[in-house]
């Protein structure tokens, strides 16, 4: 059965962006030529090694070698002071393997930010819409867990980009933030206007939903329900992960 | 003069205030020394205006401190003022400003938090929040007011039901917040300034 999709586009930003950096390469090739186009396109290929090299530091995931190596492969390749390099059909040939490897794995959803899917997940089983917005975080019970599983769960989650956690002497917060690079490559230190759910010392799951995330919805889904299914969400994920099967989290997420 | 039924704390309020005044102790140890004192003779002795030195005495009467009779020696009458009572006495018990009791069918209330109240909430370290933000009028003059709390006000409005879930009475929400007996006065006087606010609403069944 078609699942309704309840979220407004997302992530517009990134969109922007990207415009943003095909705008930079296009005055550069009408103002300065094919040197300036080169020069440009090199350039932001440097810029993402490195983006992508800090997720790979913060995540320890190695399918980031897989970007890092094909972008820097790439600045290597179109940078104009390398053209005559010897090894120059190398660094090409190199990045065009990298390319399709990058290409499966993003076909695959090995490397993908969840922020859409998991307020989807959350928003598919809330069908009233009564509003009820709230700034204040919900108590959703507690959960069988210990703070050993919560981090072991944050650890998990942090390496597969779905959440970025903050660790707290009484809890474990779990980001859900729309731009996950603020916090992989800015190193954002605050999470006061996101959306989380925390896994708190004496067993609760409380969860708070940002009006700016609440918003993306296409509808004024009740809140109540809604801050239920996401701490639902999350209890079924720490009990996956407890059982020894965390891979299920995954497929629940590429299921939407 | 009728003296009309005034509480305890406000009568010990005005006595108060009159013998904070700053030429109170000479002012009365004159009253103590002479028979009787008008104010024109107390203010030219205190070197205080005749005015000030009328307001003190009439608040003295008024307070049953003094008493007074009316004086006529070739001139306009006047009053002249003695001490009706040798010693002053401001107590009140202070039990007598809140009475539990009374806020007892209260407790039977069922809350919610207020549907679009506007209201920021503050949250704090386990699971409770620290202040709340209340914005009252509009356009210009719109007021933030900021209420910090308690650890059991900050309690029991985590656990406060939202908006769209069913409201819960005072006692449930006390239970589920793990909140004892003697911190439930100061969380339902919290509880009352909200539902004045618009932050929270009672909810008949």
């Amino acid at each position: 059965m078609e699942r309704k999709v309840k979220l407004k586009p997302v992530q517009v930003g990134m969109w922007l962006f990207t415009l943003v950096l095909f705008l930079a390469v296009a005055l550069a090739r009408i103002f300065f030529g094919p040197p300036g186009f080169y020069w440009v396109f090199g350039s932001i290929q440097f810029l993402f090694t490195v983006m992508h090299f800090f997720v790979l530091l913060r995540t320890r995931y190695l399918i980031y070698l897989i970007p890092v190596s094909m972008y820097f492969l790439w600045g290597l390749t179109f940078l104009p002071p390398l053209a005559d390099h010897p090894w120059h059909p190398c660094f090409a040939g190199l990045s065009a393997v990298f390319l399709f490897a990058f290409i499966f794995v993003l076909i695959s959803k090995r490397i993908n930010w969840r922020y859409k899917e998991i307020l989807e997940l959350a928003a598919q089983p809330v069908k009233e819409t009564a509003d009820g917005f709230t700034h204040r975080p919900f108590p959703t019970g507690p959960a069988n867990f210990t703070r050993k599983d919560a981090l072991g769960l944050s650890r998990y989650l942090k390496k597969y980009v779905v959440v970025f956690p903050f660790i707290e002497s009484d809890r474990v917060v779990l980001v859900i933030p729309e731009y996950m690079w603020l916090y992989m490559i800015l190193f954002k230190k605050s999470y006061n206007n996101e959306t989380y759910v925390a896994f708190e010392n004496s067993g609760n799951v409380t969860v708070r939903i940002a009006r700016r995330d609440y918003r993306k919805y296409k509808e004024e889904l009740t809140f109540d329900q809604l801050c239920v299914s996401l701490g639902g969400l999350f209890k079924q994920f720490i009990q996956w992960y407890v059982d020894g099967t965390p891979g299920k989290i995954l497929d629940r997420l590429n299921s939407t | 003069m009728e003296n009309k039924r005034i509480s305890p704390f406000e009568k010990s309020r005005r006595l108060a205030a009159l013998i904070a005044k700053d030429y109170a102790q000479e002012f009365l140890k004159l009253l103590v020394i002479y028979n009787d004192i008008s104010a024109s003779e107390a203010a030219a002795r205190l070197g205080i205006h005749i005015k000030t030195a009328q307001d003190f005495l009439e608040g003295l009467e008024r307070e049953g401190i003094l008493d007074k009779r009316e004086a006529a020696e070739g001139k306009r009458p006047y009053f002249r003022y003695f001490l009706k009572e040798q010693k002053v006495n401001i107590r009140f018990d202070l039990d007598k400003l809140y009475d539990p009791a009374a806020y007892s069918f209260k407790m039977a209330w069922r809350i919610r938090e207020r549907k679009n109240s506007g209201a920021l909430f503050k949250e704090s370290r386990g699971e409770k929040i620290s202040a709340v933000d209340v914005f009252q009028g509009k356009g210009r003059s719109r007021r933030q007011r900021r209420y910090n709390l308690t650890d059991c006000q900050g309690r029991f409005l985590f656990h406060l039901p939202f908006p769209t879930e069913e409201p819960c009475t005072f006692e449930e929400i006390s239970r589920k917040a793990g909140i004892s007996d003697d911190c439930l006065h100061e969380v339902m006087d919290i509880v009352e300034v909200l539902i004045s606010c618009g932050v929270i609403e009672k909810v008949n069944r």
